[in-house]
């Protein structure tokens, strides 16, 4: 046993002074282990919905004081909490989950269907969405990272927010998804009605018709939006799943490159082979980037 | 060693600033997958390549060496590609 472990990571005169895990037949075999692994995941998500996945604890007011946040460093106004745009939220969200969609069209439906859904008559309308993050800030985060989302939350014709923050399974994985509309009513007895309604896109605003129509003001809804939890159960996600696989095994083919290097400067062996050097700067390269790599979808 | 680096110091410090500028744009573009993607298959694509004019430079390329680059770069692709999938 241990003279199989030392032919499989020490350089020694039966592994031709190269540990075998260095071969590039090893290697190879390496790649397809990595690839069964992520082929193996898909398909547990799919057999056996909700085993990976994690639900976040995420408080939708705590989104909308981070937008408002980053309102404020710019010099705009916050924007108010509208109950029926966080009912149009939750139901985008319910949508999603009920039929396994990760888009701004959502079973044929647009964002603005359920603007419309919960009576909203917007003037300017807008929808941003994130999914599997951990917790409010890096959320936000991402979405000032891109610059479409940030439009968004950096608009100044928005005056209202809606917000859900919604547990389920999706695609067979236990997630969080974050549903964040804005918008602007059309003014108190004056509104305006869609003269061309543009298709939904990713982070997009749009404006409606210029043409006003006198109609009757809404009548405020009283609606309070619960933040549904889905029970908490400690329970790994694909993405950390395949996060501490990937550095285990990096971690182990650095180690083996040092171990590799030193034996081989010290016998002072020549051999063809590439440069243990340049492998395990470039394997840290890696390692750093698994290791700080963090879960989050935006679109 | 130290010797080594210093006589392919052009060499290192172009490898060197190429894996730099490969995290910060893995890092940079999040959120933003496709970037990432494109970013990662760079990284990769760029240290295959790098392996292959190093030792031609040092005029000791063999095919073994070609194949020992293109898998290790081939196994960092997946690894961070499937990385970002699963985010």
């Amino acid at each position: 046993m241990l003279k199989y472990l030392e032919f499989l990571f020490l350089p020694h005169s039966k592994n031709n002074h190269k540990p075998k895990v260095l071969h590039p037949s090893s290697l190879l075999i390496l790649l397809f282990i990595i690839g069964f692994f992520q082929v193996s995941l898909t398909l547990l998500t799919r057999l056996y919905p909700g085993v990976l996945g994690f639900a976040a604890n995420i408080q939708p007011e705590r989104i909308v004081a981070l937008t408002n946040e980053q309102r404020n460093g710019q010099g705009m106004g916050s924007l108010t909490i509208n109950p029926s745009l966080s009912e149009a939220a939750r139901q985008k969200a319910s949508e999603m989950f009920t039929f396994g969609c990760w888009s701004h069209n959502c079973n044929g439906r647009s964002p603005w269907w359920f603007f419309k859904n919960v009576s909203y008559n917007y003037l300017y309308a807008g929808e941003n969405l994130a999914k599997d993050f951990g917790d409010a800030e890096t959320a936000v985060s991402a979405w000032m990272d891109s610059p479409t989302h940030r439009d968004n939350i950096l608009n100044n014709k928005y005056k209202e927010i809606g917000i859900a923050v919604v547990d389920g399974t999706l695609n067979g994985e236990e997630t969080t998804l974050i549903v964040q509309l804005f918008g602007t009513p059309a003014k108190a007895q004056v509104a305006t009605l869609p003269a061309a309604e543009k298709t939904a896109v990713q982070g997009e605003q749009i404006k409606e018709g210029e043409s006003p129509l006198v109609l009757e003001a809404q009548t405020p809804q009283i609606l309070i939006m619960q933040n549904q939890i889905i029970n908490n159960l400690p329970k790994i996600s694909s993405f950390d799943l395949t996060k501490w696989f990937y550095l285990s095994l990096i971690l182990l083919m650095i180690i083996v490159f040092v171990v590799d290097a030193l034996i081989i400067s010290h016998k002072q062996i020549v051999r063809i082979s590439g440069k243990s050097f340049v492998h395990i700067s470039f394997f840290i390269i890696i390692l750093i980037s698994i290791l700080l790599s963090k879960a989050g979808r935006i679109i | 060693m130290l010797k080594t680096l210093y006589h392919n110091r052009i060499y290192y410090l172009i490898l060197f600033s190429g894996l730099i500028l490969g995290l910060v744009a893995f890092f940079g573009f999040f959120g933003l997958p496709k970037l990432r993607q494109e970013a990662v298959i760079g990284l990769c694509l760029f240290y295959f390549l790098w392996g292959i004019a190093h030792h031609l430079w040092e005029k000791n390329l063999h095919i073994k060496i070609v194949i020992e680059y293109l898998l290790i770069a081939a196994i960092a692709c997946i690894i961070l590609l499937s990385l970002i999938w699963r985010a």
